[in-house]
């Protein structure tokens, strides 16, 4: 897994690639809300996101749920539509905000 | 203060960093920084934890359990910085060889946890197996959280449940299904809007515990496929859902996917009944493979005869030996943990006469597994279904143990009820008494209507339209020679054997239908429909369709636009059913206890009112149901001729300024057969009533 964090308007635009698992997670888990604390909001790019396994969801639903109960934003785009059946099929996809492209999603919370 | 302070490694076992584990739970579960095992034998002289890596499901180390790690009879190790995700695991148990005294160990085999919460190798339906594995079903850990969001089960009173009998795979599995994951929990959550315009509220899915669907099987030389174990009556793991019912079976994320499902048909208002193979496992007799039980402590978990062999009260193979305390302990703690766990809101139980047989097979009187069951905190809720027989000979309809609690699938209803639709002579009591609820049944033993669970057809026989279809079962698809399969079928195929292009018989055929369903939604305790009878699904007339994973069992949706008139009258007579609640009183009607109206609460008619005929030529039963209500009085006429020849009745005399209103008539063609409850035509006082050959009506009670 790795993350690339750039800004984009008010927002950070983090993009994810590889695989998110529970060897990974805390590193996601830890990497994404330090950077969630000096930003207006969070778009996680999933373009180039690999496998989501479930504790990778989990880690995500909880990053997204600290993130909310610090007053942030933080939202999912361009999930492919694999990971998006996935999510939506164990419960998790309607969790989440999401846009279909990061532009949008910047657009939306900047 | 946060954390343990007990989660630290003391040792070190062949590279592993470990510490003795916690005795419970059973089975293997997360702790901070680790997983946790634990594992009972009476017996073993040693355990073994096996490893393999999940992805390439190589070996990855074996660690011999040391005996100072042992309490009592129970291995548990933790085994530190293991990521979950990354292994699979079995254990491997030394004990004698010694059938007689009913030991079976076998050291060369891994054999899987029975507590295991999710298990790998059957996690893609009919993906071919590997014949040489010698492990083929390998435990994994899952999380065990899941946002609920606040969903329960959903208690709904039995009486005002309608069960919908439903195969998970069957009944999205058809391409015209048109779900993006036929056959799937996923497949059954895109049906709920489905199953809500039916109006049923429960439903009770074949066995969901993982199972091996290539266990037996074969090449079918009749239908060009292979024969499966479709419906899943052979238990792998009873704490797994089955893998390959899950869209994402193969990410190992089915019980998510599951506790998914089971959300969103709360959120529907439907509860989820699971049927439960406790009965025997998956391991057959002493011929059968060594997958788990056998190997760990045979002689705890299986019936044996004095020679060692297995009792096979379950027509299996084996009988699991579920009044010994340990089994006893793991069926309860299996039902705990799906209710508190999955939601779910109640079993069927499978052969359940079995549950209250000792270790040799004799019939307990006060079998602690069924009281404990039935007296568990957790369980208090949940709805308990008895099949109240078993394959031994073991008949219990009317006298399951039952603590006030397990109600029975009745066996009675559905002979009874059969008899009378194909014209039989000498049945038109035993009608009145099953539309009563069976008070003979269940009256001296205390028990209400709710103790009857009603039904005509389920998975196990005909379907609805095979039952108004055939004379006989036609199982030669099968390939066991049309030998397998019950031959007391008590159908009428309406003149024709199959299919047919008689317009009569085809009108015929969906009469009786209606008729059927009808008197299941009249009767007094609690319906249950077979998934598809709603839109004529059949399985041409195979009575026994355990072994096809084709169209014998798939639901063809195409159905529902050819048999709309069948649909829309299903659906109706629920909608009766849930609007009056005269029908699903919690008590059997009698006819010296006043009703409503100045009726009393059943009163018994023929052609002419308050003149019921009994007689072994009657082929009609008329009822008159009342009840006050807080918000009503609520009173029905139900008459059913059964005969072939018309019949003209005059209606019981309602007091002035009430009139009988039609709410469903199966002598009457579509849109006149059935009506929104309260809105049928009313028939004029003191009119006579022609109800048609082989036909039945419903009439409410309105303002005129």
């Amino acid at each position: 897994m790795n993350i690339t964090i750039s800004p984009s308007g008010k927002a950070l635009v983090a993009a994810v690639t590889g695989d998110i698992t529970h060897a990974v997670a805390g590193e996601f888990e830890a990497g994404l809300f330090s950077a969630l604390g000096s930003a207006g909001g969070l778009v996680l790019d999933f373009e180039g996101i690999g496998l989501l396994t479930s504790a990778g969801l989990r880690t995500l639903l909880l990053l997204y749920r600290e993130s909310r109960q610090a007053g942030k934003k933080l939202v999912l785009a361009a999930v492919p539509d694999s990971v998006k059946d996935v999510m939506s099929v164990t419960g998790f996809w309607e969790q989440f905000i999401t846009y279909g492209t990061v532009e949008n999603a910047v657009a939306a919370i900047s | 203060m946060s954390g343990r302070i007990d989660l630290y490694p003391t040792f070190e076992i062949s590279g592993w960093k470990v510490r003795p584990g916690r005795v419970r739970p059973y089975g293997a579960s997360l702790v901070a920084g680790g997983v946790n095992f634990s594992v009972f034998s009476s017996t073993a002289t040693t355990c073994s934890l096996v490893l393999f890596d999940r992805q390439s499901r190589a070996l990855m180390g074996e660690l011999q359990v040391p005996d100072a790690f042992k309490i009592g009879d129970v291995w548990s190790i933790t085994i530190f910085d293991l990521d979950p995700e990354s292994f699979e695991y079995g254990f491997r148990m030394e004990g004698p060889w010694d059938p007689v005294a009913g030991h079976r160990f076998d050291a060369s085999k891994v054999l899987l946890d029975p507590y295991v919460r999710s298990i790998s190798g059957r996690d893609v339906w009919g993906a071919t197996p590997d014949r040489d594995d010698g492990f083929p079903y390998r435990g994994f850990v899952i999380p065990e959280d899941f946002d609920w969001r606040g969903d329960r089960p959903l208690e709904i009173p039995a009486g005002g449940l309608v069960i919908y009998e439903m195969h998970v795979r069957g009944f999205t599995r058809h391409p015209s299904s048109g779900v993006p994951h036929p056959g799937t929990y996923a497949g059954v959550v895109e049906k709920i809007p489905y199953l809500e315009s039916l109006g049923v509220n429960c439903v009770e899915l074949l066995p969901v515990f993982e199972f091996d669907e290539f266990e037996m099987s074969e090449p079918n030389p009749w239908t060009g496929d292979n024969k499966m174990n479709y419906w899943g009556y052979s238990t792998v793991g009873f704490f797994a859902p089955k893998g390959g019912y899950a869209a994402t079976g193969s990410m190992g994320m089915q019980a998510d996917e599951f506790k998914s499902m089971v959300r969103a048909l709360h959120a529907a208002g439907i509860e989820v009944i699971l049927d439960v193979v406790f009965n025997h496992t998956c391991e057959g007799d002493h011929r059968g493979p060594t997958i788990s039980f056998r190997g760990l402590d045979n002689q705890i978990y299986y019936m044996l005869t004095p020679e060692g062999y297995y009792h096979n009260f379950s027509g299996c193979g084996n009988s699991l030996n579920c009044n010994n305390p340990v089994v006893r302990d793991m069926v309860l703690e299996c039902l705990r943990f799906w209710v508190s766990e999955y939601h779910i809101d109640g079993f069927r139980f499978d052969a359940a006469a079995i549950l209250g047989r000792d270790f040799s097979g004799a019939v307990l009187n006060n079998p602690p597994l069924l009281e404990s069951v039935a007296l568990d905190p957790i369980l208090k809720k949940c709805k308990l279904i008895a099949e109240a027989w078993d394959a031994g000979g073991l008949y219990l309809l009317g006298k399951f143990p039952n603590y006030g609690r397990f109600s029975e699938w009745n066996g009675k209803f559905r002979d009874d009820l059969r008899d009378f639709l194909r014209g039989e002579s000498g049945r038109a009591g035993l009608v009145a008494t099953r539309l009563s609820g069976s008070p003979d049944l269940y009256e001296p033993g205390g028990r209400g209507p709710q103790a009857s669970i009603n039904f005509i057809t389920c998975h196990d026989g005909f379907t609805l339209r095979d039952l108004v279809s055939y004379n006989a079962k036609h199982n030669d698809a099968n390939a066991e020679d049309n030998r397998d399969g019950c031959d007391d079928n008590r159908s009428w195929n309406c003149g024709e054997e199959g299919d047919s292009g008689d317009p009569e018989i085809v009108a015929l055929r969906l009469r009786q239908s209606k008729n059927a369903l009808l008197a299941l939604m009249v009767a007094r305790g609690t319906p249950m429909m077979l998934m598809g009878d709603e839109m004529g699904r059949t399985q041409r007339g195979n009575n026994n369709a355990y072994c096809h994973d084709n169209e014998f069992n798939w639901l063809d949706w195409t159905l529902l636009d050819r048999e709309q008139e069948l649909f829309r009258f299903t659906r109706l007579v629920i909608a009766l059913r849930k609007a009056h609640p005269v029908l699903r009183l919690g008590h059997h009607p009698r006819s010296d206890t006043p009703g409503a109206l100045g009726f009393p609460e059943v009163s018994w008619h023929g052609c002419r009112p308050w003149e019921p005929d009994w007689s072994d030529d009657s082929r009609i039963v008329a009822a008159l149901f009342a009840t006050a209500t807080p918000s009503g009085d609520d009173v029905l006429f139900y008459a059913w001729n059964a005969g072939h020849l018309p019949a003209m009745v005059e209606l019981p005399a309602l007091p002035d300024g009430l009139v009988w209103r039609v709410s469903a008539n199966t002598g009457c063609p579509a849109p006149d057969d059935a009506f929104e409850p309260g809105q049928g035509p009313a028939i004029r006082p003191g009119s006579r009533f022609l109800l048609g050959p082989r036909s039945s009506v419903l009439l409410e009670v309105l303002p005129g």
